[in-house]
């Protein structure tokens, strides 16, 4: 009974709503082609990916009569803890780099987002703008300057110009993203902490740094992402193999007269791994934070 | 607990001159509320006496001390903002201690103080949450804790009212004033919302535009406005201004009606006046006033009649039910006090009273 009168009922609606029609399979296809599309830039982008990874656990013959892309004739699993060994000063200098270097460019750009953002005083914008446009200067025109700056001061070949330079290109994306940052907290925050009986610093300290942590988890991730990856000065920067980054030391299963491309394919592997840790550890603060704005409202 | 006096205070920013020379005197225990338009320097004034806004001119001073170049904190005062600011990385407990904690305070006295104030704001079950799990009363009442818990010389409220919805801000307006009540201290209370005022505080202080217009008790601002502003301010709905002149034996209107009062016989004939009438005071009339309708809106217990006397616009709230529909006429009289303005200085002539018409 329920069942007819419902069909009577929905007859004339087929009838008159053609166009529902039409809505209705217009949903599905393109929900499925927006899928189809992201699945194929998801595919495009792991290709490099998966080649190395092939690449990695192959031995040199087999590459060279397989190619790249074809399936491992037998999978060397020691080339990647061969490669770990032979890594080993190349990580340990890495991680002697970008720790310091992504605390340093945080330290630096949390104060200095900070002030731009809540103090008020004469040329305020100004240094915000200049620090921000000190981004765009290209680092092709700093690597001979910075080179001989490093040689005269007496630090070449050491951690510490890397440091400095991971520090010093760094800053104006950290101080644009901390002070917009900044600039979503209430002002009010501040003021309450004034009437609290907080200093300046405590204010910064005890309020703003806590509530800056999604922004935090996200500049750790790509701070650390950027400068774990970077291969120019750590090229510029160095002679000796015992302050060669990873990336540079990737180089050095390139022999004189053949490329060991299963050796440097590991290596790549082994020198990802570390940065693939951070942004997992750091993943769910890290999404939030890149959303923070636009919830906000 | 402290009196506050501000003297001669003027603030500029820049070559703008916000609040123009203030002078208000605020007794020990007494809660004051700062009424005004937005724009009126309301919120300045009140961020002078916190400190979080420099002193162009003049002097404030907390308990008889002049606190013009002192810090906030040093000025024993706590504040409630509009958005509650309350540190949303800390649990209610710490928010409410956190200036204690600043001083050093011990554990203990932390805990018992913090109790104190719990109990006396109902928040005992929330003390372990944080504000995004509160819903916007309770933050409100954390924010009024962490005032307390400072037992400061001087409340100083900033519309805290003014993000909570219509219900949960009359009862919230209750508990504020018993609050007060029960702790005694001075408290000095920002609003643009005049009800607000009218039924918190002690003496209500209006400003427009950085100065002063009238400072009394909310029924002396009501029952004797000194000048126009006021007037149309205080009282909702808003008092109705009709211009005309002193004639013999009472006022006579722009549409030619005339309304015979006492009170005005001080008056020379010709006197151009404004005539001020509360529309609760109006009754119907055999003859009276005439008011066109434009519409009427009734709440139940009262019936809004809004329409005009020859050309300007009137409001008269009858215990009546009438329902008037457009182009009616009623005929109306006032039974309350008319007050009489001065159109030119827009100031208080005086108060007269209706007695028959013609």
């Amino acid at each position: 009974m329920t069942d007819m009168t419902t069909q009577i009922q929905s007859l004339p609606q087929d009838g008159l709503n053609r166009g529902s029609l039409r809505e209705r399979l217009e949903e599905p296809f393109m929900r499925g082609g927006q899928i189809g599309l992201l699945l194929l830039l998801a595919l495009v982008f792991f290709l490099p990916v998966l080649g190395t990874l092939l690449t990695a656990v192959r031995t040199i013959p087999d590459i060279t009569q397989n190619g790249a892309w074809a399936l491992p004739s037998s999978y060397e699993w020691g080339n990647l803890s061969h490669a770990f060994v032979e890594m080993l000063p190349y990580l340990r200098a890495s991680v002697i780099i970008t720790l310091p270097s992504v605390a340093g460019t945080l330290m630096v750009s949390m104060m200095a987002g900070y002030a731009l953002s809540r103090m008020r005083f004469q040329g305020r914008i100004w240094m915000f703008l200049v620090i921000v446009s000190l981004s765009f200067v290209p680092i092709h025109t700093q690597l001979i300057p910075v080179f001989r700056l490093m040689s005269d001061l007496g630090l070449h070949d050491t951690f510490l110009a890397q440091i400095i330079v991971h520090i010093m290109r760094q800053i104006p994306f950290a101080v644009l993203i901390m002070t917009n940052f900044f600039n979503t907290v209430p002002g009010e925050l501040r003021e309450a902490g004034r009437i609290d009986g907080a200093s300046e610093w405590t204010i910064f300290r005890r309020i703003y740094v806590p509530v800056a942590r999604p922004a935090l988890s996200a500049l750790i991730v790509l701070e650390f992402t950027w400068i774990w990856n970077d291969l120019l000065w750590g090229l510029v920067l160095t002679q000796g193999s015992g302050k060669k980054p990873v990336t540079v030391g990737i180089l050095s299963f390139e022999g004189e007269y053949e490329i060991a491309w299963n050796m440097v394919a590991s290596g790549a592997v082994v020198a990802a791994i570390p940065t693939l840790v951070v942004f997992l550890a750091f993943q769910k603060h890290f999404i939030r934070g890149m959303t923070m704005g636009s919830v906000k409202g | 607990m402290a009196h506050v006096t501000i003297n001669q205070v003027i603030k500029n920013y820049g070559a703008v001159r916000a609040i123009k020379g203030i002078d208000v005197g605020i007794e020990d225990g007494e809660f004051v509320a700062l009424v005004g338009p937005s724009g009126c320097g309301k919120t300045t004034l009140l961020r002078m006496i916190a400190g979080l806004e420099d002193i162009t001119g003049g002097t404030i001073e907390i308990g008889g001390k002049v606190v013009n170049g002192l810090q906030p904190k040093a000025r024993d005062i706590a504040m409630v903002f509009q958005n509650y600011a309350l540190y949303p990385h800390m649990k209610v407990a710490d928010n409410m201690s956190f200036s204690m904690q600043l001083a050093g305070a011990s554990k203990e006295e932390i805990r018992v103080k913090v109790q104190d104030a719990a109990r006396i704001l109902n928040l005992e079950p929330y003390l372990d949450r944080y504000p995004r799990e509160l819903s916007g009363g309770q933050r409100q009442r954390v924010a009024m804790g962490r005032a307390i818990v400072r037992n400061p010389k001087v409340f100083l409220f900033d519309e805290p009212l003014s993000n909570l919805d219509a219900k949960l801000r009359v009862s919230m307006r209750a508990e504020i004033k018993s609050l007060h009540q029960r702790l005694g201290t001075t408290a000095v209370y920002v609003t643009h919302d005049q009800i607000e005022a009218m039924t918190m505080a002690d003496k209500i202080v209006v400003m427009s535009e950085g100065r002063i217009e009238q400072v009394g008790t909310p029924l002396d601002l009501y029952d004797e406005p000194a000048n126009l502003f006021v007037a149309a301010f205080i009282g909702s709905p808003s008092m109705n201004l009709l211009e005309g002149e002193v004639c013999a034996g009472g006022v006579r209107f722009a549409d030619g009606t005339m309304l015979h009062l006492s009170g005005t016989e001080g008056f020379e004939t010709g006197r151009p006046v404004i005539a001020g009438i509360r529309p609760d005071t109006f009754e119907l009339a055999e003859r009276g006033l005439a008011v066109q309708v434009n519409v009427t809106e009734p709440t139940g217990a009262e019936t809004q009649v809004v329409g005009q006397i020859g050309d300007t616009p009137v409001t008269c709230l009858m215990r009546e039910r009438i329902s008037g529909r457009y182009g009616d006429v009623l005929h109306v009289l006032p039974h309350g006090p008319v007050h009489l303005f001065d159109p030119g200085t827009r100031l208080r002539l005086g108060t007269a009273r209706a007695a028959l018409v013609n």
